[in-house]
């Protein structure tokens, strides 16, 4: 019960912690304040992320991993997030929320806003519960990612002679570390290894989510739509209550989040560069989220590769018009300098780790494999619009609902701001076909048994397209559901 | 007047009365639930398990399942049908505050669901307007719709999950894999000391042994045949692996281990004369199947580091 206890602590810190970090990017003087619903959003997916990345860095420059660093960074949290909580509801006791400066908020969209965040926490209540019936006990969650907790919690080191042995029995030796840390850190807490807390973890990252779509989307929408549109995000059936999504612990749902809030956060800094302010507070955001998508999974680095491709387009285009050029530029620099600083201890370090198991996709990029490998599209193309249009019934309308809202705004779709959801989304199924064409193994087991969850990783971006299709025309930035505006 | 004073003032306003269909539900649903409370608590819970347990079919761990499931189902019964009557008795005491919610709520909604909303306000909506409007509001009624179904069904799974798993860590129940990977955990978590290495020779994917057996540290050097082969059920796909006399004396002295396993399942794998050789293991598995004739149809032998040598 005593550890249980010490546990609740360090997780309350840790997203203390979390609030605490996304409050330091997001606060600037001239601005409004985030919404607290924003900041708890990234609070939470913050909480599990950072302190996992935090914990790698620690590691790889030698200190030991263990209930120090994991308190240390607690401790952080309920010294600096905890004041910045008491301030926050300080002045949310001076202004009620929706009441100042929002004329155009009427007590029916409150209503909603209030239907909304309650079907969400009931939501929330139901999936950390079902996470708790349950320990790990799908394949990859085990063999990938708790293994590797499981050694460093016993090792106290990501440099483990263990985890570096070719021969140790584990699967995909050079996966990212964001969920065995993230899991370790549990551990820590908790004292010994029962991987039925550890997967608190989950829960946090889809709170971390939702939170944060409603949080981002009321800037620009009315806080009625920006909750409804989080209120879609939370109901997303291969995200929840699916088994491979947000209740077990594989990556693919915590990829969903971190690519899912990158993209919110990319397309928010691209609807202020149309407006014209330069704030490189939404790109650092996306750059943070990008960077820890990419620690989460190897799909991650894609992304990663997707976005900044789109950035440098987007510069590209904006070449011949200077304001514009200075504030786009500076945007992609703020975006890739986080994500950069994010990956790059990650990458030295895989580099020392054995390659049993797998499938080195970047070494096995060649032309003449392409070319031989070419009719796998016949079944791989077909296969993914199947999975994505005809079995809705598995795995939600998500993408019924982008075609439908690209119908009915066919032009809005086609802005900047709304091509970037187009382009992540295009190119990402691109990704897979690819890799579909380069994987040295069975196409049909390997694509058509993890296509719905690689779909379940972008699936976020598929609602996010749709609900900023109806955002405002010219919407006024102080639109927000603000707690603490005076 | 200011939002704050408008919302304020609004609240003063007298609420209209509840209508009196909307109170007969209430009181419809509210005596339903006190029924449901009221038989969920008193009746036993061998009598719902005995009720199941009548009507389980006839399948392996049919019965197991049955009264499993019976027992976390009158728990559910119980504590959602208390949680529901404790929130309609606060939302009884402020009924047509809630009605009035409810109504704020729905209207808010059909707001925000109107697609002619944005920009300047427009006198008249256009026939494909309305049409929009009506088909976003029917895709969210079909997005619920669906969410609710899936809702259902993973209430009825974790239903399901309760016998198996009833709130223990992996390590107590070893969920999701073949009963002799976990006849073989058991033995060597008995039989080897925690922090030994084993070195395996085996065609089975051994990511779960590794898992469930630290901090034992497991070596096996897998066969470039079968890295990227997935496994199918009851060995129905070969997987290529190396035997312990494939191993080079390079090899065994790289993979520094205090023990050896050899652990093979596909029939083409296993030479029946060495099932019985382990006679810890064959005293293991037959204590633990109560069968004290059994020969395991696959081989398992663990034997000190060296002690396969001749």
């Amino acid at each position: 019960m005593m550890s249980l206890l010490i546990l609740l602590v360090g997780l309350i810190g840790q997203w203390l912690f979390g609030l605490l970090m996304a409050s330091c990017v997001l606060r600037r003087k001239d601005q409004p304040e985030p919404t607290l619903s924003e900041l708890a959003g990234l609070g939470f997916a913050w909480g599990v992320g950072i302190p996992a990345w935090l914990l790698f860095v620690c590691s790889f420059c030698g200190m030991p991993l263990g209930l120090l660093p994991s308190a240390l960074i607690a401790g952080i949290g309920y010294i600096g997030g905890g004041l910045l909580l008491r301030s926050r509801w300080r002045c949310s006791r001076v202004a009620q929320p929706y009441d100042v400066g929002q004329a155009s908020i009427d007590r029916n969209d409150v209503a909603l806003c209030r239907a909304c965040q309650i079907l969400i926490a009931c939501l929330m209540i139901s999936t950390s519960l079902q996470v708790l019936q349950t320990p790990q006990k799908l394949w990859d969650e085990r063999a990938i990612f708790a293994l590797k907790a499981k050694v460093l919690f016993e090792e106290h080191s990501i440099r483990s002679p263990i985890l570096l042995d070719p021969d140790f029995v584990q699967y995909h030796p050079r996966y990212p570390l964001l969920l065995p840390l993230a899991e370790q850190n549990i551990y820590a807490f908790l004292g010994q290894v029962d991987d039925r807390w550890s997967k608190l973890i989950f829960p946090a990252l889809y709170c971390g989510l939702a939170l944060s779509t409603s949080g981002v989307l009321s800037r620009t929408m009315s806080p009625g739509r920006a909750w409804l549109a989080a209120l879609l995000m939370a109901t997303v059936p291969v995200m929840l209550p699916y088994e491979y999504g947000f209740l077990c612990g594989q990556a693919d749902a915590p990829v969903a989040c971190f690519h899912g809030l990158s993209m919110l956060y990319l397309w928010d800094g691209l609807q202020r560069l149309r407006r014209g302010e330069a704030h490189a507070a939404p790109f650092l955001v996306a750059g943070i989220c990008g960077g820890l998508t990419a620690f989460t999974k190897d799909e991650g680095i894609a992304y990663l590769m997707i976005q900044v491709a789109i950035m440098g387009l987007f510069t590209i285009c904006a070449i011949r018009r200077m304001p514009d050029l200075r504030r786009v530029l500076t945007g992609s620099v703020a975006y890739v300098v986080p994500a950069a600083i994010a990956i790059v201890p990650w990458m030295i370090h895989r580099r020392s780790l054995p390659t049993t198991t797998e499938m080195n996709y970047f070494e096995r990029m060649t032309l003449s494999l392409f070319v031989s490998r070419l009719e796998t599209l016949l079944w791989s193309v077909p296969h993914l619009f199947h999975r994505m249009f005809w079995e809705w019934r598995e795995w939600g309308l998500q993408w019924w609902m982008m075609v439908a809202a690209f119908a009915i705004r066919p032009q809005r779709s086609l802005q900047r701001s709304q091509l970037l959801f187009l382009f992540d989304v295009t190119a990402a199924l691109m990704s897979l076909l690819v890799a579909g064409m380069l994987a040295p193994a069975q196409l049909d087991e390997h694509i058509g048994g993890s296509s719905h969850r690689f779909l379940m990783q972008i699936a976020p971006v598929t609602v996010l397209f749709a609900a900023t299709l109806f955002t405002r025309a010219n919407p006024p930035i102080e639109t927000g559901v603000s707690m603490t505006q005076k | 007047m200011t939002p704050r004073k408008q919302q304020s003032t609004s609240r003063l306003q007298p609420t209209p009365a509840v209508a009196w269909p909307i109170r007969v539900a209430m009181v419809l649903l509210f005596v339903g639930l006190l029924l449901a409370c009221a038989a969920a608590w008193v009746v036993p819970i061998e009598v719902f398990q005995q009720w199941a347990l009548d009507r389980a079919g006839t399948g392996e761990f049919a019965k197991f399942e049955a009264i499993g499931e019976a027992e976390f189902s009158v728990w559910l019964v119980r504590i959602v049908s208390l949680s529901l009557l404790i929130v309609g008795s606060i939302l009884w005491r402020d009924l047509a505050r809630w009605v009035a919610f409810v109504n704020a709520a729905w209207t808010g909604l059909m707001q925000v669901t109107r697609t002619d909303d944005d920009g300047a306000a427009q006198a008249h909506t256009s026939m494909m307007q309305r049409l929009r409007t009506v088909g976003i509001r029917a895709f969210l009624c079909s997005w619920a719709v669906l969410f609710v179904a899936h809702t259902v069904h993973a209430i009825g799974l974790r239903i399901h999950d309760w016998p198996y798993f009833r709130f223990n860590s992996g390590e107590v129940v070893l969920p999701n894999m073949s009963v002799s990977n976990k006849a073989v955990i058991r033995y060597l978590q008995q039989t080897t000391p925690p922090h030994a290495r084993i070195l395996v020779a085996s065609d089975q994917k051994l990511f779960f042994l590794s898992y469930y057996l630290r901090p034992r540290t497991l070596l096996h050097q897998m066969h470039p045949g079968s890295e990227h082969v997935i496994p199918l059920k009851d060995q129905e796909r070969k997987l290529e692996a190396y035997r312990l006399s494939d191993l080079s004396a390079e090899d065994l002295s790289r993979m520094n281990h205090d023990f050896t396993l050899e652990y093979f399942e596909h029939p083409s794998m296993v030479d029946a004369k060495q099932v019985l050789d382990d006679s810890a293991w064959i005293a293991f598995i037959r204590g633990r199947e109560q069968n004290p004739n059994l020969i395991p149809n696959y081989l398992v032998r663990l034997r000190p580091a060296g002690a396969h040598q001749p």
